[in-house]
């Protein structure tokens, strides 16, 4: 069995920062593997270590990604396929789909691909069932459960108070939320192996597609602008010791008619 | 020129949309055209007298419940027949990944969670949550159709109104799906239900144990609220039940008031409490986005202010 994890590395979103004209900035802000991310390798590892013979292929895309993928080999994955998002930089997830499913394609399949529910940055969780209608296979998003037994994906999601349990045949797609498992931290040994493990970078022609497939020319919703969101909120700070302030805050919440 | 076509999940959520989908039907010279399907389909005139010119029914088993294969081909077979050039979608958790299928299949974009709905140099324009709620991005969508899928609780939803619309059952041709159910358990919420509370405090990973809830549920007892919290509580910790859940995965929700407490605002969260009328942030972290996007904020420790702000509140009340 082949376990594909998708491995988006982001710009830490902790650090992005407004300049003046409210307009997010993030150059120089370091990237990170999108932690949801890390969820779905870890449940890829798990899956692995209980089907002997399973093999685990990354497949990783950032504008770090070559440095950035080593982390997710230090966990257990066996290979990695990386390509630099900067051949696909403006993409939504119509743009950017293309070059995943390509890329799966190329790399002769797979019988599971695991994801994480969103990625940081967007956050739009459309990139997994995206990929399901391109490759034609079935998908169960924001599982907080998975396990492989024969050919099936048993999947359990949490859909806001109410559990479904889906029996899924091999070959689908699975995104994963956070509360699925804690992801490993590699140890030192593990990274220091994980810089030898075969990874192979393409380039978008490697994978069959041409420039205007992706980016702005591919894209199927173009961003404006990213801008801090400016408040039709009152923003008031409210200052002064705890009784002070919270005698402040009845008396705002009063003026709101709250109570 | 070309049609709006309405549908979502929950029916409450379906009359919200119609409410948005109204001014972008006239603007773009069409009609609006709601999509009732499986257990809406029995309260068709319901969508009718809301605000849809024609409402499409069917009742199909294969639709109840909500499985993403489907309703892809029910989208689908909707989008053929209506040939909109506008679709909005109620977004929950799984009709996302329908909306996305969909416009994949279409070969178009999607609008993720988009707010403020308008028409824009003749396209579909709106506003969503980016970077963890750092910023908002303002997105297009250039290709026909035009996709979005919508929160709930932005706007209220139109009181019925007149004779209204017409109503026409269809025929969807749909297959048996390939990720099959197996079990469907509903967790028990007894006797809390979020969407009802006038004021919601909701307790973030700033509480630091179990115990300290305690803190939240004085406060929402002497404001006569409910206790809500963060993904963290709930879905890791497990300190409280899912039917306290507010967020994208938990319950949407537009209270009078949201007090959070120790909530540092993660996109999944504010996605279900954005639209509440008076939001406000005790935090000791200024730069927590919630503190951002409240509009009376106490940046000191919850533990000192929580306890000053239940007498505050007691008094206030008389109690």
């Amino acid at each position: 069995m082949r376990i594909v994890p998708l491995v988006k590395q982001v710009v830490d979103v902790d650090q992005v920062k407004a300049d003046a004209d409210g307009n997010i900035q993030t150059q120089g802000v370091p990237f990170k593997i999108s932690n949801y991310d890390k969820n779905g390798v870890e449940a890829a590892v798990r899956i692995k270590e209980k089907n002997p013979g399973t093999e685990i292929v990354a497949l990783a895309t950032g504008p770090n990604i070559k440095e950035g993928v080593k982390e997710v080999l230090a966990m257990g994955c066996d290979k990695a396929f990386v390509i630099n998002s900067s051949e696909f930089k403006g993409s939504d997830t119509l743009a950017s789909s293309r070059v995943i499913a390509a890329a799966i394609q190329k790399m002769g399949g797979a019988d599971l691909i695991i994801g994480g529910e969103g990625s940081l940055d967007a956050y739009t969780g459309f990139l997994g069932p995206r990929l399901s209608m391109r490759l034609g296979i079935p998908i169960v998003t924001y599982a907080v459960g998975l396990e492989v037994q024969g050919n099936l994906a048993k999947v359990r999601s949490n859909v806001g108070g109410i559990l479904e349990d889906f029996e899924v045949p091999l070959p689908c797609i699975v995104t994963v939320s956070e509360e699925i498992n804690q992801p490993r931290l590699p140890a030192l040994i593990q990274i220091l192996q994980a810089g030898k493990k075969p990874t192979q970078e393409w380039k978008l022609s490697d994978v069959g597609l041409s420039a205007d497939a992706v980016g702005e020319a591919g894209a199927g919703v173009k961003i404006l602008k990213n801008q801090a969101p400016k408040m039709e909120r009152k923003r008031v700070r409210i200052k002064g010791t705890p009784e002070e302030a919270a005698e402040q805050l009845v008396q705002a919440l009063r003026k709101e008619g709250v109570f | 020129m070309g049609d709006v076509l309405v549908t979502a999940p929950d029916a409450e959520h379906g009359y919200e949309l119609l409410a948005q989908a109204g001014p972008l039907a006239a603007q773009v010279g069409g009609k609006v055209v709601y999509a009732a399907l499986g257990d809406q389909a029995a309260q068709a005139k319901e969508f009718a007298t809301r605000g849809a010119h024609r409402v499409l029914t069917c009742s199909d088993p294969a639709l109840t419940p909500y499985q993403t294969e489907p309703y892809t081909e029910a989208y689908l077979q909707l989008i053929e027949k209506v040939k909109p050039s506008i679709v909005l979608i109620g977004a929950t958790i799984r009709s996302k990944d329908a909306a996305a299928r969909v416009a994949t299949k279409l070969e178009v974009g999607c609008g993720c969670e988009i707010m403020n709905l308008r028409l824009d140099g003749g396209r579909l324009t709106g506003e969503r949550v980016y970077f963890s709620g750092r910023s908002l991005a303002t997105e297009r969508l250039l290709k026909d159709p035009q996709i979005a899928t919508v929160p709930a609780r932005l706007v209220d939803a139109p009181a019925p109104q007149g004779a209204g619309g017409s109503v026409e059952a269809v025929a969807l041709k749909l297959t048996p799906p390939k990720a099959k159910i197996v079990k469907r358990e509903k967790k028990e919420s007894g006797s809390v239900h979020l969407e009802d509370a006038d004021i919601i405090v909701s307790a973030g990973r700033g509480i630091k144990k179990k115990e300290d809830l305690k803190l939240a549920e004085d406060l929402a007892a002497a404001l006569g609220g409910q206790v809500g919290c963060t993904r963290p509580i709930a879905a890791d910790l497990k300190w409280l039940g899912d039917a306290h859940w507010i967020g994208l995965s938990g319950h949407e929700v537009k209270p009078k008031a949201y007090i959070g407490l120790g909530v540092s605002g993660q996109i999944q969260h504010v996605a279900g409490m954005r639209s509440s009328k008076i939001i406000v942030a005790i935090n000791k972290d200024e730069e927590a986005p919630l503190v951002k996007i409240s509009d009376y904020a106490v940046v000191d420790d919850l533990y000192k202010v929580v306890p000053a702000l239940v007498q505050a509140v007691k008094k206030a009340r008389g109690q």
